[in-house]
């Protein structure tokens, strides 16, 4: 029987999405803040960062981190590595999503803010914060969407997720066309409502988000 | 500093590899996504549905997913292909299904007027679409285009999982042998780094010019890249 | 002699002189290019001054120096006796501090989208000056009347017309009780019929005795509300004068040039 197999994994599979999701969107206020600083070094270390947490595949980062660095959890531990390997890949992108939130938001609500002596946190999270999250939040829906993907890649390191069980059953003797199939629809029965969200915050807007 | 030279001259028939990889994977892709993207202009729901429904489908599986089901899964029909034809098929159809939304965008963004032309000038459908539409919609597609070839490129490190000798292949056996993995490994994330950065500038270049072709309010360079991740 | 060293005397004199605000030797520069090149102002209790000129002469500059959203390259402003910007004091300089004692209405009015009209004018006085939600709203009602908009407390800005918003504005800047207004092309953004609104509100609010400053192209207003006017020009001040001296005897060929371009004649 295809299906309890495989949904054995689900759990880690969860677990590797929300986990990496919840780092990436951590690191990816220092980096949004990071290219939109004025000093140099913020700005330099920042799109340092990007240029390398994306210029790598996710499946570089993951055996980087589990097979090429020989300390700590992510040494030991597939489903850290990929959580940190993942989570930084994708903060380069969120990072991305709050500097364009960000940088939508008009010049002259930041000045309003300045004249009316508002502090810098206020001014964020208050007045600027409320304006940029449409923007933010539906490419930080399509780069979710794009990281649950991701997280089969995990299973190539070792990690129990869906797509790890999927192989095992395969080898057990299930049919393989139909198991991938089965597992291919779990992950479309998460992506979908999100996707349908980040088309409709783009419909409401008008403003594009899925490009492709 | 020998030694990164030393590796990263080994390391070359791996990048080779993967870049014949993305080669051949566009080879497919491309002209399904041209197809597709054409179907999806059609006012007819009974063309559209059927394309909506399987470009949904190869987006929404992993890559990996797709991968295996190729490899792992045509056996069981009879089928049964080499792992690198696999990875063509797998991630063809993969770079296809993203490619026809690029595709669709730009084919509808042809002015009416050209079609107007080419049929004032008894040009047949077909002469229309190749000689006129197409070559207007690479004008214009042709830098997202660029951020598919990207994710394609990168994608195809997954084909490490079915064996094939790519650069992530090459780098973690000769890691192995060496017993030091983490110098090759470091060696095959330069190399991607440095094919990604190159593309991903041209990419940007092409980007800002094409944003007015396109005519759609785009909300700034990376969102674009929603769809950078396989 | 107070704390920052100045000689009490100044304040002592300015309090005398009923002198709101002196701007000296006001420079700024973006980049290569030299927008204001030594801008001197004096500004009296209760005194309305208008700054005209061609665009790109360094108006808006310059009254964004005076609230500090732009920070002079030389040149010191003192208000009320108290020096606020000097090169020295650039590094320690209290910017909000500044901006509670100074308010701003802008030419694209810039109220917060999220935000009905009362809650654009009660946000600053509950974060900047820590007043009470209650006490906030019953003086941003009390200020919406005063400028019309009584019936309108709970629009969002964009339900109203640009005179509606920009009064909202400005009882925005108003609620923080702010010593000196200054007015950055208020009417510029707003449909020619409903710049009377607004410009009557600032009338009276010059009427009641507001220091202010605004940088405008209505002449006609200037000429009827203002008790000094100012040509800016080039980055300088090319002639200044009482309304009836620059309008109809201007002394600059430039100042009469421009005043005939812009009215026809407003003899």
């Amino acid at each position: 029987m295809t299906v309890p197999q495989v949904l054995q994994g689900l759990g880690v599979t969860l677990e590797l999405w929300l986990g990496s999701l919840a780092l990436a969107i951590i690191l990816a206020i220092p980096v949004a803040l990071g290219r939109r600083s004025k000093n140099r070094f913020a700005y330099g270390f920042a799109s340092l960062w990007v240029t390398i947490a994306r210029g790598l595949p996710p499946t570089v980062w993951l055996f980087l981190l589990f097979f090429g660095v020989k300390f700590g959890p992510t040494a030991t531990s597939p489903v850290i590595a990929s959580i940190v390997g993942l989570g930084i890949v994708t903060s380069a992108y969120i990072g991305d999503s709050i500097r364009a939130g960000l940088e939508s938001v008009e010049k002259g609500q930041w000045e309003a803010c300045s004249a009316l002596a508002l502090s810098r946190p206020t001014t964020y999270l208050r007045v600027i914060g409320p304006q940029a999250l449409p923007i933010t939040l539906a490419a930080t829906a399509a780069y979710a969407i794009s990281l649950l993907k991701n997280t089969a890649i995990a299973s190539i390191i070792g990690a129990n997720d869906l797509v790890y069980y999927a192989n095992t059953a395969v080898q057990l003797g299930s049919d393989a066309i139909v198991t991938f199939l089965f597992v291919g629809i779990i992950y479309l029965v998460f992506t979908i409502p999100v996707g349908f969200l980040a088309r409709t915050i783009e419909s409401r807007t008008g403003i594009a988000v899925s490009g492709a | 500093m020998n030694g990164l030279f030393d590796t990263i001259g080994a390391l070359l028939p791996g990048l080779g590899t993967s870049l014949l990889l993305t080669a051949g994977s566009l080879v497919i892709g491309v002209p399904l996504g041209v197809i597709s993207g054409q179907l999806l202009t059609s006012k007819h729901r009974i063309v559209r549905w059927p394309i909506i429904t399987l470009v949904e489908i190869f987006r929404g599986f992993p890559a990996l997913v797709t991968l295996y089901l190729v490899y792992f899964g045509l056996p069981v029909i009879d089928i049964v292909l080499t792992s690198t034809v696999s990875v063509f098929i797998a991630f063809g159809v993969t770079s296809g299904a993203y490619t026809s939304e690029i595709f669709r965008a730009a084919i509808r963004g042809v002015p009416k007027g050209q079609r107007e032309a080419a049929a004032a000038l008894a040009l047949r459908p077909r002469q229309t679409f190749f000689l006129i539409v197409l070559p207007y919609a690479v004008r214009v597609a042709w830098a997202p285009l660029l951020g598919i070839a990207i994710i394609t490129f990168q994608g195809t490190a997954l084909a490490f999982a079915i064996g094939t000798k790519d650069l992530l292949g090459t780098g973690y056996s000769r890691g192995l042998a060496d017993s030091d993995l983490l110098a090759n490994l470091m060696a095959v994330g330069l190399l991607y780094l440095l094919v990604t950065s190159l593309l991903s500038y041209i990419e940007v270049l092409g980007i800002r010019r094409g944003k007015k072709a396109l005519g759609r309010r785009t909300a700034a360079l990376p969102v674009i890249d929603a769809v950078r991740m396989t | 002699m107070n704390d920052l060293g100045v000689s009490t005397n100044l304040a002592h004199d300015d309090a005398l002189t009923m002198s709101a605000l002196r701007a000296h030797g006001i420079l700024k520069s973006f980049g290569d290019r030299r927008v204001l090149n030594g801008i001197d102002v004096e500004l009296a209790q209760g005194e309305h001054l208008a700054i005209i000129g061609p665009s790109g002469g360094g108006k808006s500059t310059f009254i964004r120096c005076l609230n500090l959203l732009e920070l002079p390259d030389a040149g010191e402003i003192i208000v009320h006796g108290q020096p606020v910007w000097t090169p020295e004091l650039a590094k320690t300089v209290d910017l909000r501090a500044h901006r509670k004692k100074i308010g701003m209405v802008f030419q694209q009015f810039n109220l917060f989208p999220t935000m009905s009209a009362i809650q654009n004018v009660s946000f600053a006085q509950v974060h900047t000056l820590r007043r009470s939600k209650e006490e906030a709203n019953d003086r941003s009602k009390a200020l919406l009347e005063q400028v019309g908009l009584g019936t309108h407390l709970g629009h969002r800005p964009t339900e109203m017309s640009g005179g509606q918003q920009q009064r909202v504005a400005i009882a925005r800047a108003l609620a923080l009780d702010p010593e000196i207004m200054l007015f950055d092309e208020p009417t510029s953004a707003i449909d020619p019929e409903m710049r009377v609104e607004v410009l009557r509100v600032m009338k009276d609010l010059a009427a009641s005795g507001m220091t202010m400053i605004t940088v405008t192209h209505e002449l006609r207003f200037a000429q009827e509300a203002a008790q000094e006017v100012i040509f800016l020009a080039g980055g300088v001040v090319a002639e200044r004068g009482t309304p009836e001296q620059l309008f109809k005897h201007p002394e600059n060929q430039r100042t009469r040039q421009f005043v005939n371009a812009v009215t026809g004649d407003l003899r």
